[in-house]
């Protein structure tokens, strides 16, 4: 096999991961803030 | 070169849109800790592409030296950051989060006292100082538009300052993530090409010198341990300790650092072979390519448009990721380590915000000066490596690794004395030119060698004798 395949691979696997990391920021960077949850409290009676 | 309109258009587009970041990004900055760190908040995904996106900018040197010696590039510029990479990750990451300081002199201060972190301040603004990084987007502007090299060095110089005074650290994040994906994928489109129509290995044997396709590339050893110790900068490199202090949790560090290695270590293969592609096909007589330039020279013989202003837009973003850093890193040092830790310590946010405002345009002014002096990214890069790292790395080492009591002295001595004998050995070889041109140091032996060990031996002395006393 020409080493120049696994040059080919390693481009390939470059854009693979950039894609996969570039999606994971989207939903980190678009992500809702959660709003805090209030706890009711019973009230004693 | 032949670039289209339609390359020129993609490249105009990707400065408007650094442009209209910086214009709406000022909204995200509530306050001083946003400015500089971005809330603490930077998660796992955001870690990875801020810091693969800055480390990653002296492109066209890597291009350089790929072009002229072909896989000692990836020994050189690769395999020997990795393992201090991977050193950062082990032993230093989890210990710069949790000290949640902003700076390497807030952590000399922490160490030692504040002339250290004074001190310190001035060799880390050296250390930032992105000269090297201006004068390769110099010059690929002046091949792509044809302009003189200072103005092309003003024109980059106005965007990035506009957007990173507009949304600092935050700004620097947003417009990171555009740039790691440009560059990802400019890198990565080339080599498939040039495999296709160049012809695979073979053409690289028939058409390289046997030196380019050996790791040593025939460089003396030493010479070749001198760019292994120059891999140290990350030891004391700002902007590390930035994303790492700016992280959400302690994890982010270690992991983030590990999964950046392995985007470089792609990265690093495609980038060394195209220089190595670009050299043989020079040589080949299928293409006329200067070392420096010699990306851009295949790139615009092999891409076909649209491909080939997404490669240029991708090679302009990489150093540009790294600019915009370095000169924020750099004000940084002037506001806060400066200005509000040593001069006027009262000083209000607002204050300190303005500060770091007047310091981008310092910053960015010395760096300016510095590229249109100096004419080489390699030479620039080791000059500013070798005094850096000779005044740093011991204090800081010494700093988190050494339980005794420890001197500020001691540190400030080393700092003093391992940068000033690196710079005198330099002098002296540059005073002693070869006939080729080349400084003849005194034994041989290169600047970066008498400067860590004189750093190291000042710092033990000092430190043994001055605590000694104190007792």
């Amino acid at each position: 096999m020409d080493p120049a395949n696994l040059l080919i691979l390693d481009a390939v696997i470059l854009i693979i991961a950039t894609i996969i990391l570039s999606y994971f920021f989207i939903k980190d960077i678009f992500k809702k803030k959660k709003k805090p949850i209030k706890i009711l409290k019973k009230k004693k009676q | 070169m032949e670039i289209s309109i339609i390359d020129y258009i993609i490249i105009v587009c990707y400065f408007i849109l650094l442009f209209i970041i910086g214009f709406f990004v000022k909204k995200k900055v509530h306050n001083l800790n946003d400015y500089f760190l971005a809330g603490r908040r930077l998660t796992l995904p955001i870690f990875v592409a801020t810091l693969v996106s800055t480390w990653y900018g002296g492109l066209l040197g890597v291009g350089e030296l790929s072009f002229n010696y072909g896989l000692v590039n990836w020994l050189t510029q690769g395999f020997f950051w990795y393992l201090v990479y991977l050193f950062f990750a082990f032993f230093l990451a989890n210990r710069i989060r949790k000290s949640k300081l902003y700076t390497i002199p807030d952590q000399l201060e922490r160490f030692y006292d504040k002339k250290s972190r004074f001190l310190g301040s001035i060799f880390n603004f050296i250390m930032v100082t992105p000269a090297a990084y201006i004068l390769s987007l110099g010059l690929i502007f002046n091949i792509l538009f044809g302009w003189e090299l200072w103005i092309s060095i003003f024109v980059v110089s106005i965007v990035m300052i506009f957007y990173t005074i507009r949304g600092g650290f935050i700004g620097i994040i947003y417009t990171d993530f555009i740039q790691f994906i440009l560059m990802m994928a400019g890198v990565a489109m080339i080599i498939p090409i040039a495999v296709q129509k160049y012809g695979g290995f073979d053409f690289l044997v028939t058409n390289l010198p046997e030196t380019h396709l050996t790791l040593t590339g025939g460089w003396p050893t030493q010479l070749i341990l001198v760019w292994g110790l120059l891999a140290f900068w990350t030891l004391a490199d700002p902007g590390f300790y930035q994303r790492c202090y700016a992280s959400k949790d302690d994890k982010i560090p270690k992991k983030g650092i590990l999964i950046a290695i392995g985007f470089w270590f792609l990265f690093d293969i495609c980038t060394t072979f195209t220089g190595m592609y670009a050299a043989a096909a020079n040589n080949a007589g299928l293409l006329s390519a200067e070392a420096t330039t010699s990306y851009l020279s295949i790139a615009g013989s092999l891409l076909p448009p649209v491909f080939l202003g997404l490669f240029l837009t991708g090679l302009i973003a990489t150093v540009m990721s790294t600019v915009d850093s370095f000169t924020f890193l750099g004000a940084m040092n002037i506001s806060h380590d400066l200005y509000k830790n040593i001069f006027k310590p009262n000083a209000t946010d607002k204050q300190v915000m303005n500060a770091t405002k007047i310091g981008i345009f310092i910053t960015a002014g010395f760096a300016i000066i510095l590229a249109l002096f100096f004419k080489s990214i390699v030479t620039m890069w080791y000059t500013i490596g070798t005094i850096g790292i000779s005044a740093l790395i011991v204090p800081i080492l010494f700093g988190f690794f050494y339980k005794g009591k420890k001197s500020p002295i001691a540190a400030v001595s080393s700092m003093i004395f391992g940068s000033g004998t690196s710079l005198s050995w330099m002098i002296y070889g540059y005073l002693n030119l070869d006939q080729w041109g080349w400084p003849q140091y005194i034994a041989g032996i290169e600047p970066l060698y008498p400067g860590l060990l004189v750093s190291l031996l000042v710092f033990i002395v000092v430190n043994i004798i001055h605590v000694r006393r104190m007792k």
